[in-house]
């Protein structure tokens, strides 16, 4: 796997798509920074972030719908920066499906075959088949507008799957269904994705979605990219303090650096204390920094060793959540710091009392 | 369902013409008593100023009773049919056309004037009825524009040849007046017009259908017409060529083998303030308040000694003044009221050939 | 799935709140067009079936009809040029509907106020603005004689051209103003997707943008062609021997021959026509699709559309095949080159304006001739204008007509709109219909008819004549523009609003109707300019003292054509720009 950040793209000759400082501006306003980034054939790529972080516009740019104001799109090794959209022959699933109300299931998956010019009895099958891959087979009849949102989705997955794109690009395509019927597609685009081999991006502002699906998530705010990596690597050694609070539940304990310790760590002073955590940030001059600690990694009772970070706090609130309790503590500064424990587990304290919690110095990432 | 077709029935005849009065509402009806005012239907424009100043202001200064005058369509006869018939009478009197007058008569629809025959001695012939007062006099001559044209048509017969009179033409979009111009470029003298040969008529328009540029419908577009320059030459009403000229214009008038027509004051029969709208048309066919309205108005007056206060300048322009009126003949109302719904749907069938 | 069912349920639970079915909230506007609208129809109906000697029901006039030929070159003439209006203004509107589609709410409303300006124009001006330019001596053959261009005049008036010209100037915007909505309707990213698949240029256009479009286009063009059936003005002033049409025909038989039975078969026959228009679109698209602001394209359930649908895709194919040379335009992301679009654009707002560009100089010229460009410059004729008690009371009582004729006209077409919003009773077909019909049915028809009712109750020369007439013409307009913005109206925010504890009546005031505000106001705004421009019922209903100011123009114009015309006409155009930027102003705070 190979990891390439905005600032230094170490992308490797095989990459399929090839985004070499492309950004948008509108006006005055920075829609996205200039950002560099390398796609791998059949590798399924997440953009994560919360609206407004740009990651729609990169989509877009990459499927030719926006022109970028600056940058270069390469894919195999060729310039495709001014192509126009139709010759991309990239594969777009929008968020509400953009199928076309005026024909059929049928007649919307037929159509980028048509376009094609392809025989009509192979597209005949083409379809055939791809509808049920889907299993729609049986609304081949029908109009958009009579099928329920599941259903339109499948036929907007279909359209774009059945003239066999190298690359598809999709923009927030389960945005408008249940929790249920997303979890279900998110299963079925994955599964369609591993078939056909096909290069993904996929544009998200769900988190879990995109920790489930991706191969690779790239983490936007404000317009950049915060940080790329596979979705353990962004869960484990976040990098700055957007993208740990973003993905995942964290405790974040504000500080300033102290330098390192013995074993190379390093020291941040925050107001429950003075931690020792491993530097995650790539900058350490940057403004603001905090220790990230996961609410997994953190156990009840004193440091039973060295390479420990202890900390007592008030215990405010015990939460059942079904696969763990959740435990509430309060700093003495007011922050919130939460712990997660088997429901089985015994917690030994009554809520309102003092409560001493460690972690592995391992399990904290300083960053800014 | 019987019910339904009865009413409809009864209201077809209330509709249709000469059946017997309905029991319509009179909420129209004013009292009789003291008339305070008069409503006078009259064609508007530059009648209202006319008429205004020759007539309604004066016989307001006389009487005391006051003249509201508003403008009717250029065809009444429906408006007035639907005004006796619902006893809504929006009007006290209105001008009419003599061709109107028949109309009008033959339903019944028109009261007596009562006009005092002392009055009528010096009015021209035709222009009083039992029912109809004339107050002016108008003419369907031709007119050339004299920039355009050194010498202009000076009969139909010239208006028909376009070999020595090359250049735009327009006619009016209706058979009326036409079907005489035609006769008469045909060669058929004046006093002789009626009744008309239509075949005749028609043979001799063919000759020209091509050569006319515009067929006019309205009068403010005869003047138009002749104003903008848009044609060189073409067939209308007096006063509206006139008043192009009155704006500038460079054109002629032809009164020769003109044909001459009157209107008049006309009263809805059973109306509120009958009597004094009699009085009203008493005033009006005075000589003296005639000749008033001829500084606004092209038309003649048709008591004809009204001359008697007209300067001899503004005469010339004037149908009634016996220069003009010489060349000219009376159409022929009741021929016209006898075949105009023909006349009209042959020629218009002709114009669409 | 859970969505659609929760849908379901709010249609449900509205429908039972209104017990006695929401259908009834129209009762009041069918009364008024089954009293004002539908009688004086059957009685002239009653009147084409009568006899001239006996009382029985008689075929005579329709005998008539079929032993003349002019009458059936006449109905095809109407018919032609009716026609030829209607692909005229689509085909010409089309462009600027979906350039207008395209714009941000803001800035297509100030375009569309451009649109909209020709549409005030009373028609009377419009068609002596035409008669100026288009004349042998007028302004455009100045210039192309001047400029040497041609060598003589082109006859561009008094002939089907002039007819056509004055007609889809007229028409033009009616289709334009169709056409908006529905294209606003279509998600704008359907072309895309389209691309993103394949889709040349040629291909987005005709196979996804244009069918979308379509019941937008075809709404367009059947209340152009319809409107168009009742013309009378510009085939009289700007046509030759060849274009009579038969509303001309209509007007002769009441006025000069007063030969009604005669006129009122050949009303039948203008109503008939209509009607006919109206089957033919009703059996492809739903009449429905008149007030639907969405692109549902072709309506599956109509037997023989299976069959169009084919047809149709057939050659919207070959059109695509056909424009593919063009393919190259606008592949970069936007539609069209820019300088052609710009320089069509222009053209054809200029076109939309040049009556009311041809009518400012003339209301300041000096002279007493309506020549152009005016030799002198003054103020006479507006001050003409202001001096004269018949113009201002004129204007005055226009006023408040039109305004109660706006309110009036809101309140029953806008009830009659959200009756039929929220039902699904197997009526709403035939109430739509009825609202609708004020269009279909011929002014002039329309007119002669409620004379004689108005008469008949009082009612002729007063002002609730006036009112009730016009508010007859303008139902179905509110009913159109209120019945579009209910299409796209959340029903749930009602139920949202009841649970937090509104009544019904505080639901309606301060949930249902601030949120349609906009199709309200610009449904009110349609009424009032109905009726300020109206000109027809104004000629039968208010004769006497009550004349409306296009009536006062008309007797000025058809007697005396001077310049106070055009200066009435600026006037009037001052008075509804500035109701036009009030609305708008209202519209956004």
């Amino acid at each position: 796997m190979n990891i390439s950040t905005p600032s230094a793209a170490t992308a490797s000759p095989a990459a399929k798509i090839r985004i070499d400082g492309l950004s948008k501006k509108y006006g005055t306003f920075t829609a996205l920074e200039p950002t560099t980034l390398d796609v791998q054939r059949g590798e399924f790529l997440t953009l994560l972030g919360p609206s407004g972080s740009g990651k729609t516009t990169l989509l877009q740019m990459v499927s030719g719908l926006t022109p970028a104001t600056s940058g270069r799109l390469s894919i195999d090794g060729e310039n495709w920066t001014d192509r126009p959209v139709h010759e991309r022959g990239m594969g777009l699933v929008f968020q509400h499906y953009a199928l076309f109300p005026h024909m059929t299931v049928e007649e919307n998956v037929a159509f980028p075959l048509k376009m094609r010019n392809q025989p009509a009895d192979q597209i005949r099958t083409a379809v055939a088949e791809t509808l049920e891959k889907v299993q729609l087979d049986k609304f081949a009849h029908r109009f958009p507008r009579e099928l329920s949102g599941g259903q339109q989705q499948r036929v907007a997955l279909a359209r774009c799957f059945v003239f066999r794109p190298e690359i598809i690009l999709m923009d927030e395509p389960l945005g408008a269904l249940d929790k249920a019927l997303r979890e279900t597609m998110q299963l079925e685009i994955r599964r369609l994705h591993r078939e056909f081999g096909t290069t993904l991006i996929y544009v998200t502002h769900d988190q879990e979605e995109a920790l489930v699906m991706s191969d690779r998530i790239c983490v936007m705010n404000h317009a950049k990219v915060e940080q790329l990596g596979t979705p353990s690597q962004i869960y484990s050694d976040p990098e700055t303090i957007f993208a740990a609070t973003f993905i995942g539940h964290s405790n974040l304990l504000e500080g300033t650096l102290a330098g390192t310790d013995d074993h190379g760590n390093t020291l941040i002073r925050t107001a429950a204390g003075t931690f020792a955590g491993l530097m995650g940030a790539r900058d350490a001059d940057a403004g603001t920094h905090a220790l990230i600690v996961r609410p997994e990694r953190v156990s009840l009772g004193a440091a039973t060793g060295p390479g420990m970070n202890e900390l007592r706090a008030t215990l405010r609130d015990v939460v059942y959540i079904g696969s763990d309790n959740r435990l509430l503590l309060d700093l003495p500064d007011g922050t919130e710091f939460t712990l997660r424990l088997d429901p089985g587990a015994a917690i030994g304290t009554e809520i309102g009392q003092e409560i001493t919690v460690h972690w592995p110095i391992a399990a904290g990432r300083v960053v800014s | 369902m019987t019910k339904t077709d009865r009413s409809l029935l009864s209201r077809r005849s209330m509709l249709a013409i000469g059946t017997a009065a309905l029991a319509a509402p009179m909420l129209g009806r004013r009292a009789n008593a003291q008339t305070a005012s008069l409503t006078v239907a009259d064609p508007g424009g530059p009648f209202n100023a006319g008429f205004s100043k020759a007539f309604y202001e004066p016989f307001t200064a006389e009487t005391g009773i006051e003249i509201v005058s508003v403008a009717r369509d250029a065809e009444p006869t429906a408006q007035f049919k639907s005004i006796v018939e619902t006893g809504s009478y929006i009007w006290d009197v209105c001008t009419l056309t003599l061709s109107a007058r028949l109309i009008l008569e033959q339903e019944d629809l028109l009261d007596d004037i009562q006009l005092d025959p002392a009055l009528a001695e010096n009015m021209m012939p035709g222009s009083v009825h039992s029912n109809f007062l004339g107050t002016d006099v108008y003419a369907t001559i031709s007119a050339f524009n004299t920039q355009s044209m050194e010498n202009g048509p000076s009969s139909w017969a010239d208006f028909w040849d376009t070999d020595a009179f090359p250049g735009r033409r327009a006619l009016r979009r209706n058979p009326i007046d036409t079907l005489e111009q035609a006769l008469m470029a045909d060669g058929v003298a004046p006093e002789d017009l009626y009744p008309l040969d239509v075949d005749r008529a028609f043979a001799k328009l063919d000759e020209i259908k091509d050569h006319i540029d515009v067929w006019w419908t309205g009068g403010a577009q005869s003047t138009q017409l002749l104003q903008s320059g848009e044609v060189d030459m073409l067939a209308g009403w007096n006063a509206r060529l006139q008043s192009a000229i009155d704006t500038g214009t460079p054109a002629e008038l032809v009164w020769n083998q003109g044909l001459y027509s009157i209107e008049g004051w006309g009263l809805p029969k059973g109306g509120p303030n009958v009597d004094a709208a009699r009085q009203f048309l008493a005033f009006c066919a005075r000589p003296e308040q005639q000749a008033l309205f001829t500084d606004d108005l092209s038309y003649g007056p048709t008591n004809l000694s009204a001359y008697e206060h007209i300067s001899e300048e503004r005469a010339k322009v004037l149908t009634t003044a016996p220069a003009n009126l010489d060349g000219m003949v009376l159409a022929d109302e009741s021929w016209w009221e006898a075949n105009r719904a023909e006349m009209t749907e042959r020629f218009n069938l002709w114009l669409l050939m | 799935m859970s969505s659609v069912t929760s849908n379901i349920s709010a249609r449900g639970g509205a429908l039972s709140r209104l017990k006695l079915g929401p259908l009834w909230l129209a009762a009041p506007a069918l009364a008024f067009v089954a009293v004002f609208l539908l009688l004086p129809m059957l009685r002239l109906i009653g009147l084409s079936f009568s006899g001239e000697e006996t009382a029985g029901v008689s075929l005579e006039h329709y005998q008539h009809l079929a032993d003349t030929p002019i009458y059936m070159r006449i109905l095809w003439i109407t018919f032609r040029i009716s026609i030829l209006t209607a692909f005229f203004s689509v085909l010409l509107g089309y462009p600027v509907a979906a350039w207008l589609a395209r714009l941000p709410d803001s800035s297509r409303n100030k375009w569309l106020f451009l649109v909209l300006l020709p549409f005030w124009t009373s028609y009377l001006v419009k068609t002596f603005a035409w008669m100026i330019m288009l004349g042998d001596r007028g302004l455009f053959n100045s210039i192309l004689t001047g400029t040497g261009v041609t060598d003589g005049s082109l006859d561009l008036m008094y002939n089907e051209f002039g007819v056509l010209v004055g007609m889809v100037h007229a028409m033009m915007p009616l289709a334009i103003l169709t056409m908006v909505p529905v294209m606003t309707g279509i998600d704008r990213r359907l072309p895309l997707a389209a691309g993103s698949l394949g889709a040349k240029r040629a291909q987005r256009f005709w196979l996804i943008e244009f069918p979308l479009a379509m019941p937008g286009v075809a709404a367009g063009g059947l209340l152009t062609f319809i409107t168009s059936l009742g013309f009378f003005i510009v085939p009289a002033y700007l046509g030759g021997r060849g274009q009579t049409m038969l509303a001309q025909i209509i007007i002769m038989q009441v006025q000069e021959l007063v030969n009604w039975a005669f006129a009122a078969v050949l009303s039948v026959m203008l109503v008939a026509a209509a009607l006919v228009a109206i089957w033919i679109y009703d059996q492809f698209f739903g009449l429905s699709s008149l007030t639907q602001a969405s692109s549902t394209g072709v309506k599956g359930s109509k037997k023989g559309a299976q069959w169009l649908r084919g047809a149709g895709q057939k050659v919207l194919a070959g059109l695509a095949w056909i424009c593919s040379p063009f393919n190259r335009l606008g592949d970069r992301g936007d539609d069209g080159p820019k300088p052609v679009r710009a320089a069509y654009l222009g053209a054809l707002f200029l076109f939309l304006l040049a009556p009311a560009i041809i009518v400012l100089p003339l209301a300041f010229t000096a002279e007493q001739a309506l020549t152009f460009p005016p030799p002198s410059y003054s103020t006479r004729w507006f001050s003409e204008y202001f001096g004269s008690q018949i113009w201002i009371s004129a204007t005055l009582r226009s006023f408040g007509v039109a305004f109660a004729t706006a309110i009036l006209a809101t309140v029953l077409g806008g009830m009659a709109a959200l009756a039929l919003a929220r039902s699904d009773s197997k009526w709403g077909k035939t109430v739509f219909g009825l609202m609708l019909a004020p269009m279909i049915v011929p002014r002039i028809v329309i007119a002669v008819g409620l004379f004689y009712l108005m008469a008949q109750i009082g009612l002729v020369a007063s002002n609730i004549g006036l009112i009730i007439g016009h508010t007859l013409l303008a139902i179905p307009f509110t009913f159109i523009a209120i019945g579009a913005v209910l299409k796209g109206y959340d029903w749930r925010l009602d139920q949202a609003a009841a649970t937090l504890g509104a009544g019904r009546i505080k639901v309606l005031r301060l949930i249902t109707l601030p949120l349609l505000r906009g199709g309200i106001i610009s449904a009110a705004l349609f009424a009032f300019v109905t009726s300020f421009d109206e000109l027809t019922i104004a000629l039968f209903i208010s004769g006497g003292l009550k004349s409306t100011l296009p009536k006062q123009m008309w007797d000025d114009m058809y007697l005396q054509l001077n310049p106070t015309l055009a200066a009435v006409s600026v006037v009037v155009l001052v008075i509804v720009t500035a109701i036009l930027l009030l609305a708008q102003r209202l519209q956004k705070s």
